[in-house]
């Protein structure tokens, strides 16, 4: 059954915040609370192992990829009852040494992949790992082995996902995937939310209306978020990184990144940031 | 073909491997573990399939592409085919970790992902999801003197209504290479649990502790990304809640229609033993700071 949508993006695109709400939804909460971790993460290392019965632990990263299909399938399976299932991704779309797409299409629904300017994911990401610099978060968006985790002792429950350089990951997504993908820009999510979340109710079919987004949109207000993370932490945010529920504006590279960290981005994105409109005709950033 | 013979949770296994610092055993073997076909339950009598295993009352069969097929019959005997060349190490990983848990919840024994360990006379067992640090916390109070029952499964059986005892699994922790650099473990025999994988069985030797322990304690291991190391009394329903959550296999246990058993399992223990929360920063610079604080809370 073809029941699985997956949220795609790179980390720090606003995967969290369209996870909140389209799961404020689904539950019709009056307050989203981030303890609750909301839909499921493909790389819940607990679901994942309960599913496989045995441990992760024992394999080889290939080997692991090697399983994943079936145990989306799985997941699939389990939850034909109930409303789609929204899983979360951070790995570019790829094959695994058996050939097989790791994300199925044959349970797939559909995708909606989140774009965001490398230039602020840039800013944002740096304060996530907790690095003294933002050349250093450059250094890790244009990693073609950019992974999570780093490595094997900081799992955080999850195994191990292959993130690719940003270009590559947009990329698998959005251009290469052979499953249906509906591309969402995280600077339409801030500028216009009502009218890009309602974009994405209407693409996947559900039953909402503008008057329940709206009010899923409140409850999954930023600086509610922030306040209880001040109070309760955030499971998803990395031992030592700054806040996870940062301000997550737009542009804000333009006050933070020197022009050699902006060059570097650019150099190393510029086809991929030409289609998505985050360069001039000139090449210059926008 | 040669058997060898092992007590492991107190029961007397006999295996188709010498397996090195395991202690041995002269009893009539309770368990056998052997090679043969392995074959799934049929289909009239099955109560869960997932995508590599099928489960029946007292049947568990798992297949694992390239590696082997087993089953698991009646709480005393494993059954192994392996799948083209596939070494031992890899065969002795995975029937001394999913397999062996499985029949122990077949001889109706409660089975918690969970480390246990025994310190100042105090045996506290140490749960909590994959990844959570189970291996690395027995290792670092390993180096601070305390002895270590079991590593990743802990087994617990009722003497009575109001003891529960934990039984020694074996005496070995399992760590990654790049957690043993950091820890510097040093005195110990140590070995790859699989050729390509960069984790190692260490075999702790005496500090195994081999006789049965009342448990006094059940900490839940909660990383978190403050600073602070913090414990949380657990209460009322929230003990079923996580002890739930720790358990070895749920959908397996349901698959075995062992899920009533179980759950007068945990009832009882919730009944017998403290129950702890320990949030607490995956730091290495706060490892000495957390295990003072253990110590202080649990084994004191």
């Amino acid at each position: 059954m073809k029941n699985i949508i997956w949220l795609a993006s790179f980390p720090r695109s606003g995967n969290t915040w369209l996870r909140y709400v389209i799961s404020s939804l689904l539950e019709q909460a009056d307050a989203a609370k981030i303890d609750i971790i909301p839909t499921l993460h493909c790389a819940n290392r607990k679901a994942i192992e309960e599913t496989l019965s045995f441990s992760v632990s024992l394999l080889s990263v290939e080997e692991v990829n090697n399983f994943r299909p079936a145990v989306y399938r799985q997941w699939s399976k389990e939850g034909t009852q109930r409303p789609p299932l929204f899983i979360k991704v951070h790995d570019c779309y790829a094959k695994n040494e058996n050939g097989r797409h790791i994300f199925p299409s044959d349970v797939t629904q559909a995708t909606i992949y989140l774009v965001r300017n490398p230039l602020d994911i840039c800013v944002s990401y740096a304060h996530f790992w907790g690095l003294d610099n933002y050349d250093k978060a450059a250094d890790l968006i244009c990693d073609k082995a950019h992974s999570l985790p780093a490595n094997n002792i900081d799992l955080f429950g999850q195994i191990y996902q292959h993130i690719a350089d940003w270009s590559a990951n947009v990329d698998s997504w959005c251009n290469e995937s052979k499953i249906p993908v509906k591309i969402v820009k995280y600077e339409d999510m801030k500028h216009a939310p009502l009218a890009t979340f309602s974009n994405i109710v209407e693409y996947l079919n559900l039953p909402y209306t503008e008057d329940e987004i709206q009010s899923a949109l409140q409850h999954c207000d930023i600086t509610k978020f922030q306040q209880q993370e001040a109070e309760i932490g955030f499971g998803d945010r990395p031992y030592g990184g700054d806040k996870f529920f940062r301000q997550g504006k737009v542009n804000v590279w333009q006050d933070k990144l020197t022009k050699h960290t902006v060059n570097k981005i650019v150099s190393c994105h510029n086809a991929m940031m030409q289609q998505f409109g985050y360069l001039n005709d000139a090449g210059d950033p926008i | 073909m040669q058997t060898y013979h092992y007590n492991i949770c107190g029961l007397t296994v006999e295996f188709p491997w010498k397996i090195d610092y395991f202690p041995t055993s002269n009893q009539t073997p309770d368990v056998f573990i052997q090679f043969g076909v392995a074959s799934p339950p049929s289909k009239e009598v099955m109560l869960y399939q997932g995508p590599y295993c099928q489960v029946a009352p007292n049947h568990f069969f798992l297949s694992i592409d390239n590696i082997a097929n087993f089953m698991v019959r009646d709480g005393n005997l494993i059954t192994i085919e392996p799948q083209g060349n596939i070494d031992t190490d890899s065969l002795k990983t995975f029937v001394l970790s999913s397999c062996l848990g499985v029949l122990l919840i077949q001889r109706n024994l409660l089975v918690l992902h969970a480390a246990v360990l025994k310190k100042n006379g105090k045996t506290v067992a140490f749960g909590g999801g994959p990844g959570c640090g189970k291996s690395t916390l027995s290792a670092l109070l390993l180096k601070s003197g305390a002895g270590v029952l079991a590593d990743n499964i802990a087994v617990i059986c009722f003497d009575n209504k109001t003891t529960a005892m934990t039984l020694p699994s074996f005496p070995n922790i399992h760590l990654w290479q790049s957690t043993l650099d950091k820890l510097a473990i040093n005195g110990y025999n140590s070995k790859k649990i699989r050729p390509e994988i960069n984790k190692y069985v260490i075999n702790i030797g005496a500090d195994f502790v081999n006789t049965p322990q009342p448990l006094s304690s059940l900490c839940i291991l909660s990383p978190w990304n403050k600073r602070e190391i913090h414990f949380e009394q657990i209460t009322g329903a929230e003990k079923i809640f996580q002890l739930t959550n720790v358990s070895f296999r749920t959908k397996i246990t349901r698959g075995l229609g062992m899920d009533q058993q179980h759950f007068k399992h945990i009832s009882a223990l919730s009944n017998t033993i403290n129950m702890v929360k320990l949030s607490y920063p995956q730091d290495w610079a706060l490892n000495s700071t957390l295990i003072n604080h253990i110590d202080e809370y649990l084994f004191k």
